[in-house]
């Protein structure tokens, strides 16, 4: 729908008044220009919020972020006076520097990987076929770490908008560079939400961002479905842990905030550690030692090694040589040592597989080699 | 007192701090044992299996590794103390550390990419190759240089080198490799096993022994390599013992712990100051226990400040070894100055 | 010389690498004896020690020890019979004196190096030997550099070797502690018969210790010389590159010269003020001889080596100077003290004087002989009688009262025999008037006051100048005419003291020599009457008119007697043998013999008094008195009998 300059602003009393007349909830942007429509509909993620105004314009909100996105159509109409705050993505968004692995999964599933020009990994580092296929054939190219990017061939690419994760906040000359040279930064916060539903309710932003919402809803939806039955069983009574054995012999373990935990919760199993807290930083994980990770995780009925970090284990002997006492772990005794695969965490919109996997193992013990996605069994 | 009284008293004091921090080791853990399930485990009268595996599975081969290499390492430290005839030569300040870390680097990239999950064993036995070839350089270099403090700065310089290859191999590798190898150079006494127990006591034990065997032609080079000719020392076989043996167990350190700084230092200079002589026959069975004591004292410190978080050991070390080394070169510019 | 060397160098060649820096080195040391090495630096001489010692390869030939190359001696066994003492440089730290001493036990402990009872014994007596026992529980950097030699070379010494080889082992250490130490390696050497092969740089100590010694230099390495040979003036230019400007100023010349004595001891400090200037004195060679006489008598009754004699001269003033050397001889014991003419510098000075002195204990009393360098007395007329050493009455008597005074110090009551000589005496004498006056031989022992006072021309003058002054003012308050004594010197107050003494209540001005000056002085000071007693030795120069009667002015003695003999009548024969008389007195004894001293001494008077009234000019009456120590009073001038006679109112 095109609206002529004049036309808007004739519009003007018009919006005032509806303005006035509303209670809303949220603050929607308080401009002239813009009327506010409705709040985007979002259960579960907390770490963001959309607002619709008329006229397609969307206002992405994203908590701790002193800066907002106003996404405006492809032919919409400029905004006049926006608040400082406000940076505007005009429609299509396109040449995505994209340094958050997790999104990536998320694009995928909206079929926008074109709209991806660079990624902050490189080819060998992806588990997703696609992407890696695209990165060979050149059609995304890497372009630095987040910390060090390669500005000229970002720039030169015209690159709109760069998506990076919270790891740019310990980098601040990356962003104000990357802004400096007009792209803006989206600095995207999934990772902070406990709840693995809202984690993946964050391709909505992106089905936002990049006009397709409505695709965004129906694979929000799949996983939703494919969780609901799970989540009103009753709980298997399993315990599991997850977790990594550093190089210097610590216990990597989650946090009991963390969506891992959450997960385990969800697929009907308590996590060992579930009351584990913050430790006076913010990280996701926690290093353990070994006593600890004994007294805690020693009658665990599931032990899931992450290989995100050292690699996947061949056989449970090799995580004994190092690490004696699992011999005495009541999994290891049973035969339930799992290890989840490596792609486990860029597959980031299949959570929901993850959680049927785990309620599978605490349900049948042994599922076949194979039918289970992100857990393979450790001998 | 006399000569032989103190001494005495030096080792009895000596033995108990080792005895004393020894046992807090096993008393004092991040999860909290009665004294009585303690005791019962040691004694192997069954009990609670969950205290029984921890105190004889963890924190005793922990305790027993602590000691064994903190005695490694400070007599590593007297040893090359000794060979270059300056205070604060040490296994870390002549780049042995840097070289086993950059050959652990080089290693976990070969090996991590191929998603192998690197056994102890290939970690220990890289690490040991690269404290001997920083070793073998910093000797080779020695050869062409006469005085004993450019040798230390060609230490400290090989060092460096060793570092910057390092970042040059780090900055290759993935994320995950980073994190890996930064942990591992933290240096830890978390996670030691009874095997790596014997096969460090193994190394450790005769290499002591062996040294001990050396005092004497040990203290006539103290008083100058020509005087130790004079006698009738074979100085060119006397010294590549000396070195092979303190790379042996410097080597050894690095491969089971990680690098750790400042024992091979301090821990000489405090041990001498002590005794109140500086007898190689009289001094390394000090280090040996002082060590010991050091280093056990530093890891029950470095677990127990902020338990569950558990500090490096080298971080500890170094805040108590680093203000050692001041004092002494503060002292010896004074007495210099006289 | 084909000697059995316990440790020794055959065509050795010695360097660092490929090429030797000296070769054909062949050299040896015996037991008890200190072979030392000396040479400019850079040599080589360190590297010729390391080589002998064991610690550097030999380029070419062998390094000896005991008859078997070195080479085939393990190091433990070398050890044994080595020890090589170097400079110390590391730094020690919590090491007591004897820690680092047992050391040395080295090639002879266990295993671990452990110290047995007998290892810890020779520790004690290693220590014990270098005199530093009370240094053993002290702290090895806490002790002082000599301390620190010598604890090293006490832990040479533990290796109990039989030879010991030491590089520059003074270097760094002051001249106390270089003696000492030396002194410690020269008893070792002798009385543990070790052989010391040492490296020094201070030739003066190298000379008195080194019983051979090698010269290293970068042309070569010398053979075994003795320390004569070595020393040679020529071999040190030579081997140190000197010339001869460096090495006069290093070492002296062979000429005597005013040097003081040995650092640290005083010398002879008594000055006169001449004028404006302060002239210092110096002591006869009588005075030399009777404290050498009193050194070498009491080095002989108490053993011990004086450091410094003293005696009271005749003149009241105290000498105190330490000897050139005193040591024994094979009958008794000698000492030589230098004559130090203070700034009065004649022939004399810088001659050592030696007095060999032997006990008589059967024979009580003091016999004086003279010996080399001491003139013999080969004319009459002199203070001793023909035939007799030249050694003058008053130094005579000098060095019997300072003999018997060490006697009596020593509570001992036998006698002595004491013989002076004078080193380079007999060289010196020549170009003295000696010969001529009688002395044969070498020099005269004399010295009246036994104190030499400097005699500058000027400030004689100067001086005299002041007595007339102090004169005129006592004139000024006597009544009558002024009155003025003038005498040449000591022997003329000395006469004038004893026969007339009514004459000292008058101003008395010694002349000296200028006997005219004076007169001159006298004129414009205003005297009226002038009495001139002197000497006849002395004032017989004026009958000749010569008014400064200094010797090396001029003589004329001889002339005058003769000339005024002749006058009166002398045979040939008589005049012949005045103008060969040595001294005045002895032109007496000759006119005595022909009976013609009255009319001779009249014709002199009578021609000094004319010298004395032209010189005068009218300005005063003046007279002269004659005398002689050996004849009594000779005679005055007429005026002097005039004015004699007015003055005893």
């Amino acid at each position: 729908m095109k609206i002529t300059r004049k036309q808007f602003l004739k519009l003007i009393p018009a919006a005032a008044l509806t303005l006035t007349g509303c209670g809303s909830k949220a603050q929607p942007a308080n401009t002239e220009s813009l009327v506010f429509s409705h709040h985007y509909k979002l259960d579960y993620a907390q770490q963001f919020t959309a607002d619709c105004y008329e006229g397609g314009y969307t206002m992405l909100t994203i908590a701790e972020s002193d800066t907002r996105f106003l996404v405006v159509p492809e032919d919409a109409a400029e905004v006049d006076s926006l608040p400082a705050d406000v940076t505007v993505l005009r429609q299509p968004v396109e040449n995505i520097y994209l340094v958050s692995t997790s999104v990536m999964d998320l694009l995928l599933h909206l079929d926008a990987l074109d709209s991806v020009a660079f990624s902050g990994t490189k080819a060998e580092g992806w588990y997703l076929p696609a992407v890696q296929q695209a990165m060979e054939e050149g059609k995304i190219a890497y372009a630095g770490k987040y910390s060090a990017p390669d500005y000229e061939q970002i720039l030169a690419a015209g690159c709109r908008l760069a998506i990076e994760n919270t790891m740019i906040l310990h980098t601040p000359e990356v962003k104000e560079q990357l802004e400096h040279f007009g792209i803006p930064v989206l600095v995207e916060r999934s990772s902070y939400e406990s709840d693995p539903l809202a984690r993946m309710e964050w391709i909505k932003l992106y089905g936002i961002l990049l006009g397709r919402e409505e695709q965004a809803e129906r694979v929000f939806s799949a996983q939703e479905t494919a969780v609901q039955p799970i989540l009103s069983q009753e709980p298997t009574g399993k315990s599991c842990a997850f977790f990594s054995l550093t190089t210097n012999n610590l216990a990597t373990v989650r946090k009991g905030s963390d969506y891992v935990a959450r997960m385990i919760e969800m697929a009907g199993g308590s996590y060992v550690f579930a009351d584990l807290t913050d430790n006076g930083n913010s990280l996701a994980t926690m290093n353990l030692p070994l006593e600890d990770f004994y007294a805690g995780a020693k009658d665990a009925d599931v032990l899931i090694y992450n290989s995100a970090i050292e690699g996947m284990i061949a056989s449970v002997s090799q995580l004994t040589e190092r690490f004696p006492l699992l011999n005495e772990f009541k999994a290891v005794q049973n035969g339930q040592v799992w290890c989840t695969t490596q792609s486990l965490f860029q597959q980031s919109m299949e959570l929901a597989d993850l959680i049927v996997d785990m309620n599978r193992v605490f349900t049948e013990g042994t599922p076949a080699a194979g039918e289970l996605k992100f857990l393979t069994h450790v001998d | 007192m006399t000569r032989t009284r103190r001494l005495a008293a030096a080792y009895i004091a000596l033995a108990a701090a080792v005895a004393v921090l020894f046992a807090l080791n096993l008393f004092w853990g991040s999860v909290s044992l009665a004294p009585g399930a303690v005791l019962t485990a040691l004694l192997g009268k069954g009990g609670d299996a969950l205290a029984g595996n921890i105190i004889l599975q963890l924190r005793l081969p922990r305790a027993v590794m602590a000691a064994l290499l903190g005695a490694a390492l400070s007599a590593a430290g007297y040893l090359l103390q000794t060979f270059f005839a300056n205070p604060i030569a040490g296994p870390f300040v002549m780049g042995v550390s840097s070289g086993a870390k950059l050959a652990v680097a080089l290693t976990m990239v070969v090996f991590l990419d191929r998603g192998m999950l690197t056994s102890s064993a290939t970690m220990i036995a890289a690490a040991f190759a690269g404290a001997m070839a920083a070793m073998a350089f910093v000797l080779a270099v020695a050869r062409r240089v006469q005085r004993m403090s450019i040798l230390v700065i060609c230490g400290v310089m090989i060092g460096y080198i060793c570092s910057a290859v390092t970042d040059i191999v780090v900055a290759f590798a993935q994320d995950s490799n980073i994190v890996n190898l930064h942990n591992w150079s933290q240096g830890s006494f978390s996670g030691m096993t009874w095997a790596n127990v014997q096969a460090a006591a193994l190394v450790t034990l005769p290499v002591l022994a062996a040294a001990f065997l050396l005092s004497k032609p040990m203290a006539a080079y103290q008083m100058g390599e020509e005087y130790a000719r004079s006698v009738g020392v074979n100085v060119r076989l006397f010294s590549a013992m000396l070195v092979l043996l303190s790379s042996l167990l410097a080597a050894c350190v690095t491969a089971f712990a990680g690098p750790i700084s400042f024992v091979g230092i301090a821990v000489p200079h405090l041990v001498k100051q002590l005794l109140g002589s500086a007898k190689p026959l009289h001094v390394l069975p000090g280090c040996c226990l002082g060590g010991a004591a050091f280093c056990l004292f530093c890891d029950l410190l470095a677990r127990s400040l902020f338990a569950p978080t558990e500090l490096s050991i080298s971080s500890v070390t170094a805040v108590f070894g680093a203000p050692v080394v001041i004092w002494l070169l503060v002292r010896r510019s004074q007495e210099g100055a006289r | 010389m084909k000697e059995h060397f316990l440790c020794g160098a055959q065509g050795l060649a010695i360097g660092y690498g490929k090429t030797p820096l000296l070769s054909d080195i062949c050299l040896g040391v015996q037991p008890g004896q200190i072979l030392t090495l000396i040479g400019p630096n850079g040599a080589g001489k360190s590297t010729l020690l390391r080589t002998l010692a064991g610690q550097l390869a030999p380029i070419g030939g062998t390094v000896l020890l005991e008859g078997r190359s070195l080479a085939d001696y393990t190091g433990t066994q070398r050890a044994q019979k080595l020890a090589l003492m170097a400079p110390h440089s590391r730094r020690m730290e919590l090491t007591t004196c004897f820690d680092f001493v047992s050391a040395g036990r080295y090639p002879y402990t266990g295993r671990l190096g452990i110290l047995s009872a007998e290892d810890r014994q020779q520790v004690h007596r290693a220590l014990e030997l270098v005199g530093a026992a009370q240094l053993a529980d002290r702290d090895f950097n806490r002790i002082s550099d000599g301390q620190r030699q010598r604890i090293l070379l006490a832990r040479a010494l533990c290796q109990q070797p039989e030879v010991i080889l030491l590089d520059e082992p003074t270097s760094f250490l002051d001249i106390k502690g270089k003696i000492e130490l030396l002194t410690i390696l020269g008893t070792l050497a002798h009385t543990q018969k070790l052989a010391v092969i040492l490296s020094l740089h201070e030739l003066e100590l190298a000379e008195k210790i080194a019983d051979t010694v090698v010269c290293v230099s970068p042309g070569g390495v010398s053979g075994v010389l003795t320390p004569e040979q070595a020393f040679q003036p020529e071999n040190i230019r030579a081997l140190y590159g000197l010339t001869e400007q460096q090495y006069t100023a290093l070492f002296g010349t062979p000429e005597p010269e005013a040097e003081t004595a040995p650092a640290g001891k005083p010398q002879f400090e008594h000055y006169v003020r001449s004028g404006q200037k302060l002239l210092r004195c110096g002591y006869t060679t009588g005075t030399c001889a009777a404290l050498g006489a009193a050194g070498a008598a009491r080095l002989l009754l108490t053993g011990r080596e004086p450091e410094t004699v003293a005696l009271r001269t005749p003149k009241g003033i105290v000498v105190e100077v330490a000897p050139l050397w005193c040591r024994r001889s094979d009958t008794g014991a000698a000492c030589a003290i230098r004559k130090d003419g203070g700034d009065d510098v004649d022939v004399t000075t810088g001659l050592p004087v030696v007095a060999s002195v032997v006990l008589e204990p059967d024979v009580p009393g003091v016999r004086i002989f003279g010996g080399e360098g001491v003139g013999r007395v080969t004319k009459p007329g002199l203070d001793q009688p023909v035939g007799e050493a030249a050694i003058n009455h008053v130094p005579r008597r000098m060095i019997a009262e300072a003999l018997e005074r060490e006697a009596e110090n020593a509570a001992y009551t036998g006698g002595f025999a004491v013989t002076i000589s004078i080193e380079g005496g007999a060289e010196t004498a020549k170009r003295t008037f000696n010969p001529h006056i009688g002395v044969e031989g070498g020099l005269s022992v004399l010295g009246t006051s036994g104190i030499v006072e400097p005699m500058s021309q000027q400030a004689i003058l100067d001086t005299i100048q002041l007595e007339m002054n102090q004169a005129v003012l006592r004139a000024k308050n006597a009544p009558g005419p002024r009155r003025l004594v003038l005498a040449p010197g000591n022997y003329g107050l000395d006469y004038l003291a004893s026969a007339l003494p009514q004459f000292e209540r008058f101003p008395v001005v010694k002349t000296s020599n200028f006997i005219g000056d004076t007169l001159d002085m006298a004129a414009t000071a205003g005297f009226e009457q002038v009495l001139l007693v002197g000497h006849v030795g002395k004032l017989c120069k004026l009958a000749a008119g010569v008014m400064n009667t200094h010797s090396h002015t001029a003589d004329g003695r001889a002339e005058v007697f003769c000339a005024h003999a002749a006058l009166c009548g002398a045979s040939r024969e008589v005049c012949a043998a005045l103008m060969d008389a040595a001294t005045t007195d002895a032109c007496l004894d000759i006119l005595d013999g022909a009976g013609l001293r009255g009319p001779v001494l009249e014709s002199i008077l009578a021609a000094i008094q004319m010298h004395l009234d032209r010189r005068a000019g009218g300005a005063f009456r003046v007279g002269a008195v004659l005398f002689s120590n050996q004849h009594g009073p000779l005679g005055e001038t007429c005026i002097a009998k005039e004015l004699m006679k007015e003055w005893q109112n």
